[in-house]
């Protein structure tokens, strides 16, 4: 009895270590190496070429998709590159090779995130992406990644010097943003070389969930060594490699990840060609000039997150053992081009965990942001969480965890809306119509003693409402729920407002809303008559005259979205989402430009060649509300089956080696006949029909079958049979080669030839 | 060019030595064939043994040296054994020069260009294939030798019948080393697949050449018939139209999704079984064709006699 | 001895005949491997073709015909016969810069290294021929080959509103020892 824990123990340990080993079967090292791309961005200047931009990417799907960063593909200032090189090694040992060039399928600036598709050889021969068969790994699904899980990083470390490396680590911790939302980044515990950013996540299943992400960028008049500069070329044309030259940021060590879900919509566009385009010249994000800086202010501390992410409460304070701590700052001038930063210490050490290296920016020009974590604790002490933004110190702010836990007043849960004759607060909470010349807030408070000082402050696009500042003595119970109104004199204009509610002079609470739109009961009616209009010509039509429906045959050659909207403030963050068969293909963020008032915003969805059958679905948000939607059927209604197929199976390679010299032969072609004929019979018919794939060896002798082998089973079969014939060797063929989950994957097959 | 340094008297026989004139061709044959085969079976083994070994500078150079092996084999025991007989076998240098050269320079390149038979026997069916063979290299190796032995001994140097053996064989190895080396000048080998390949090519010439030797010590010595000749010129060529792809096709791996190496041993025995049965085969019927002529003799002489 | 002598003599000239008629035999043998061939017909473009028996033969919407020789090592010699429809007025040459345009596209080094050279098919008709050349490189960025360079030659034919175009394409190594299949497949072939 005394050795059962002892046996206990140890068949803990088998087990551990079995599940271990499993997982580690199950990551495929090898293929996610060979499917790891160099990618550099180049700007043509005359007959030379120099380089910009550089980072990894992992091939997605066999005909070239490749995901990556956005930041050094998609042309932009610190970019401005008009070419992508991609390099690979010819075995994962060796460093990259320019191959091929890639143009830029679909790309979320914002989320810093890229999908590339292969488009010609080096030398710019056109390809045809079906004759492509690349190794690639399917994208998994980033929210089955738990805190500590093993992660393990695939991508290039150095400038094209060395070949992929593969580093392991943990999630150390998940940090949420308003956009994308909960999970928008996964901090990696090790440090991913700065090259490597766009380099593949894996999980120990071997399945791909993350892409390395982070930005570095030269700015003037700053040290370049913090982006770890390097110059190589003369692209000044003085026959000298030197300062004047241009400069290629390579950037820190980061650890900084963008879970794959978030590419998912981006993935899948490119895998169907498709592309989004907004037709209203004045939607979209406007860029702002340089010289007009970000800003960073109000910052302050959340405990959490209420569903409009808005901050429950202000806080300057947590108990020991908290576990959810949000920052939140109001920015302005901000551009997806601005890189920001957010480093947290503890008591004066830095805490790498909470802290986020430099990223690209992924909100709008201007509003309210928070980033933090909930459900991981936070250790005691003095913490620090510092803003740069562009390289510079622009905020900072501090908070203390592990003080006592006191019962000082709080104000907390703000939400918006009409109240009825019942004192009742009607609405969805954030967004309210037009029309009414009072808005109301309700707010949770605690700990509230009579005679305490209290103030509220109404702003509208961020200029506080005349008269709004109603200073007040608390008289109510100390705990329970308030209701604060705003009235004014005619109706309250659409636009973004703002509640602040101050205890003792210290803000105790805040919280935005939105009014636009116009009545409908007690909801706002934003965007009315959305519709679908589809078109046979290349050119859009009249929209003013066109019959929109629901129901389009297969020949379309484009699908246009259009919604009327009323009421709605230039500046609004809002949303638009197209989904095809309940699968979202495009989701972006942006700020409305487009005036208070129209019809017929148009978004046009387009195809390499007709839209295919699917049932299309756009939707258009505010503060993460659906606010309008529609849909419409083209063809059956239904994508067909193969076009997001990725082909699955079991790869064939191998070498084909003279028996008698003991090396590889050149030009043999590997014939690979497929599960309906025999060897036999492609000898007798010497049919091209009959091949399932052809494969010619290298210099080396090496070749590789293009298609997967498919996996048979018990209720389907699949035999292959196979063939060399080459002039001067004896023939060789075999029948029934049957590959099956037992099968490894990749099949490396040697073959001996013999000479007659 | 071999010269005797004893008088052309029968010096009696003592026990152990060769009682006749002529230096003895079997034991220099199976000599012949046991080096090289040894080799190629040591080197075939080390490959499936321990591979490191086969890895030695200058591999290239060995390979050449082994497919030099069967001539210099050949001619450091005939310059021994000429040497110390009465009536050594003058025209053995010619013939196995001229073989060399000749089938360097012409015959290989002819079977090479105009029978093309790269391009289209390996891929032939099995019947295709041993016809090919047979009509293509085996005709004309055996014509190569068959004429060589006609035009430089046939006339003055065949006293006996081993003396055709002796030039078929001789011409047989230059043939043979010709051939190996046409082989490096295209390609390179292993060491043990290039000695494997040398025996292959040693064991189907000297055992054709040795066929071939029967039927013409059978025109010369034994008034057989006219067709002997011929018939035994077809079954030569038709043996290297047999063992060319039966041996390669022994050789051969397989093709399957597990791995498959190629069986050399298989080849090399198949090639000592032919040499060995081919030797055993033609020694018994030249050996009874020598007896029955000289039973045949004794019986004229006693006739005669009486 | 005489007899003997005699016999010796038959002997050699029967041998001497066995060995040639051997060898030509071994031609036989040669030739009839070498040369022989299979016949192709395509009821829809009105295609009989005769290619070589070991080449692998295929069609697709692309082209209607096209045979390749697998066996070969490297590129494979290929013969390939495409139809399209045009107008009337279309002239051979105007045929031969579309496919220059499409091929300069997608094919490295692609040059064209003869002007149209008008020839008369064996049915009587005419046509014109063009000789090009290209660079053929490895399309899978993980293996190691060098770029071959690819001679080819376009017969181009119009006829009943149709651009028919004979390709042959092979390694320039071996074009000239291939180009009497091409030439043999043209006295053959019937459109």
């Amino acid at each position: 009895m005394k050795s059962m824990p002892l046996l206990m123990l140890f068949v803990l340990f088998s087990l551990t270590t079995s599940a271990m080993v499993r997982a580690q079967d199950l990551f495929d090292v090898e293929r996610s190496k060979r499917a790891t791309v160099f990618i550099t961005q180049v700007e043509n200047r005359g007959a030379t070429q120099i380089t910009r931009c550089v980072g990894s990417g992992t091939i997605i799907s066999e005909n070239g998709l490749i995901l990556t960063n956005a930041h050094h593909t998609v042309r932009s200032e610190s970019c401005p590159g008009d070419l992508l090189i991609i390099s690979m090694g010819i075995t994962p040992d060796e460093p990259p090779i320019a191959r091929f060039r890639a143009v830029v399928a679909q790309a979320d600036r914002g989320l810093d995130l890229a999908v590339l598709r292969i488009a010609s050889y080096i030398d710019g021969r056109l390809i045809n992406p079906e004759t492509l068969s690349l190794p690639f790994v399917s994208p998994g699904d980033s929210t089955g990644i738990q805190l500590d899980d093993t992660l393990t990083f695939v991508g290039y470390p150095t400038l094209a010097d060395d070949s992929v490396v593969t580093l392991r680590g943990t999630a150390s911790s998940f940090l949420n943003e308003p956009i994308p939302g909960i999970r928008s980044w996964v901090k990696f515990s090790n440090e991913i070389p700065g090259i490597g950013t766009g380099g593949a996540i894996y999980s120990a299943a071997g399945e791909l969930v993350g892409v390395a992400t982070s930005a570095y960028r030269i700015f003037p008049g700053q040290d370049a060594s913090a982006a770890n500069c390097v110059r190589f070329q003369d692209s000044n044309g003085d026959s000298l490699v030197s300062a004047d030259d241009v400069c290629i940021a390579t950037g820190q060590p980061f650890g900084t990840i963008r879970p794959i879900n978030l590419a998912r919509s981006l993935i899948r566009a490119s895998l169907l060609g498709m592309q989004i385009l907004s037709l209203n010249q004045g939607s979209g994000t406007t860029l702002t000039s340089e010289s007009t800086k970000p800003r960073i202010t109000r910052i302050f501390f959340a405990a959490s997150l209420n569903d409009a992410g808005m901050p429950s409460s202000v806080i300057s304070s947590l108990p020991v053992g908290s576990q959810s701590l949000y920052l939140f700052f109001d920015y302005e001038n901000m551009t997806p081009e601005t890189i920001y930063e957010v480093k947290v210490t503890n008591d004066g050490r830095p805490n790498r965990i909470f802290s986020l290296e430099p990223v690209r920016w992924s909100g709008g020009q201007k509003g309210m942001w928070y980033i933090g974590s909930t459900n991981q604790v936070w250790p005691n002490g003095v913490t620090e969480f510092t803003i740069l933004v562009n390289g510079e110190i622009a905020a900072s702010q501090r908070i203390i965890i592990g003080s006592a836990d006191e019962a000082t007043p709080i104000f907390s849960d703000v939400a918006f809306g009409l109240v009825d004759n019942n004192g009742n607060l009607l609405g969805n909470g954030y967004i309210l119509p037009t029309g009414g010349t009072i808005a109301s807030a309700r707010f949770i408070h605690r700990n509230m003693a009579q005679g305490t000082e209290w103030t509220a402050i109404w702003y509208v696009n961020g200029t506080e409402i005349p008269g709004s500042r109603q200073s007040n003595i608390w008289q109510g119970e100390p705990d329970g729920a308030a209701t604060t109104s705003v009235e004014a004199g005619s109706a309250l204009p659409a636009g973004s407002y703002r509640l602040e509610l101050y205890i003792q002079g210290r803000l105790a609470a805040t919280s935005d809303f939105i009014i636009a739109g116009i009545p409908r009961g007690a909801f706002a009616d934003v965007f009315p008559n959305p519709r679908f209009v589809g078109s046979t010509s290349s050119l859009p039509p009249d929209f003013t005259t066109a019959t929109p429906s629901n129901n389009y045959p297969d020949q379309i050659t484009a699908l246009y979205a259009l919604f009327d909207w009323q009421q709605i403030a230039p500046g609004t963050l809002w949303t638009l989402r197209w989904l095809v068969d309940s699968d979202v293909i495009y989701d972006q963020t942006s700020v409305w430009n487009a005036g208070e008032n129209g019809v017929a915003f148009p978004v046009q969805l387009t195809t390499a060649q007709n839209v295919p059958d699917g049932t299309y679905r756009i939707e258009i948000l505010l503060n993460n509300i659906v606010f309008a939607s529609a849909s419409a059927q083209v063809g059956i209604g239904q994508l067909p089956i193969d076009l997001l197929g990725q082909s699955e199976g079991v790869q064939l390679r191998g070498t084909i080696i003279d028996a008698e010299t003991g090396q590889g032969v050149s030009g043999i072609n590997f014939i690979l006949i497929s599960q309906d004929f025999s060897a036999a019979e492609y000898f007798a018919a010497r049919d091209e029909s009959m091949i399932y794939a052809l494969a010619t060896t290298d210099n080396n002798g090496v070749f590789v079958i293009s298609r997967p082998l498919e996996l048979s089973t018990e209720d389907n079969e699949i035999a292959y049979s196979a063939v060399i014939l080459a002039e001067g060797y004896l023939p060789m063929s075999a029948d029934g080669l049957v590959v099956d989950e037992e099968t490894p994957d990749p099949i490396d097959l040697v073959i001996y030839l013999t000479r007659d | 060019m071999f010269r005797s340094k004893t008088p052309a008297l029968i010096e009696p026989p003592i026990n152990g030595t060769n009682p006749r004139p002529y230096a003895p061709i079997w034991t220099r044959i199976i000599t012949l064939v046991a080096i090289v085969s040894a080799i190629a079976g040591i080197l075939s083994t080390l490959r499936l043994v321990s591979p490191a070994l086969l890895t030695i500078p200058y591999a290239n150079a060995v390979t050449v040296l082994l497919s030099l092996l069967p001539i210099i084999i050949w001619a450091s025991l005939s310059i021994r054994q000429e040497r110390s007989v009465s009536q050594p076998r003058v025209a053995l240098l010619s013939i196995g020069f001229t073989a060399f050269l000749t089938t360097y320079t012409l015959v290989l390149p002819f079977i090479d260009r105009i029978f093309t038979t790269n391009q289209w026997l390996p891929l032939a069916s099995a019947v295709d294939r041993i016809l090919g063979y047979t009509f293509t290299v085996g005709i004309t190796q055996t014509g190569v030798v068959y004429a060589l032995v006609m035009l430089l001994a046939w006339r003055n140097h065949v006293r006996y019948r081993d003396d055709i053996i002796a030039y078929c064989i001789t011409a047989a190895v230059g043939y043979t080393t010709a051939e190996n080396l046409y082989f490096l000048s295209q390609y390179s080998s292993l060491l043990d697949a290039g000695a494997t390949r040398f025996f292959s090519n040693l064991a189907v010439s000297v055992v054709s050449s040795l066929i071939l030797s029967y039927g013409l010590t059978q025109t010369r010595f034994d008034r057989a018939s006219s067709v002997i000749m011929p018939f035994t010129l077809i079954i030569s060529a038709i043996l290297i139209g047999i063992f060319t792809p039966l041996q390669s096709g022994l050789t051969s791996a397989s093709l399957s999704l597990e791995p498959s190496v190629p069986r050399p041993l298989l080849g090399l025995g198949l090639a000592l079984a032919i040499v060995v049965a081919g030797i055993a085969i033609t020694n018994w019927l030249l050996t009874s064709a020598e007896n029955r002529a000289r039973e045949a003799e004794t019986v004229a002489f006693m006739d005669e006699y009486s | 001895m005489i007899q003997q002598l005699t016999s010796s003599r038959w002997s050699h000239v029967f041998t001497t005949i066995v060995i040639i008629a051997g060898m030509g035999v071994g031609f036989f043998l040669r030739d009839n491997a070498l040369t022989e061939v299979r016949i192709y017909t395509d009821i829809q473009f009105g295609i009989t073709a005769f290619y070589p028996a070991a080449w692998s033969v295929s069609s697709s919407t692309s082209y209607p015909f096209r045979a390749r020789n697998l066996t070969e090592r490297g590129f494979p010699t290929t013969i390939q016969i495409t139809v399209q429809t045009v107008p009337d007025t279309i002239s051979p040459r105007q045929v031969f810069d579309t496919l220059s345009l499409e091929r300069l596209q997608t094919l490295a080094s692609y040059n064209v290294i003869s002007s149209p050279v008008n020839i008369t098919l064996p049915d009587g008709s005419s046509a014109s021929v063009v000789e090009y050349a290209y660079a053929d490189s490895e399309a899978d960025p993980f293996l190691e080959r060098i770029p071959s360079i690819i001679r080819g030659q376009d017969v181009v034919t119009i006829r009943r509103g149709q651009a028919i175009t004979i390709s042959f394409l092979s390694d320039e190594k071996t074009y000239d020892a291939n180009l009497s299949t091409f030439e043999e497949f043209l006295q053959r072939l019937r459109l």
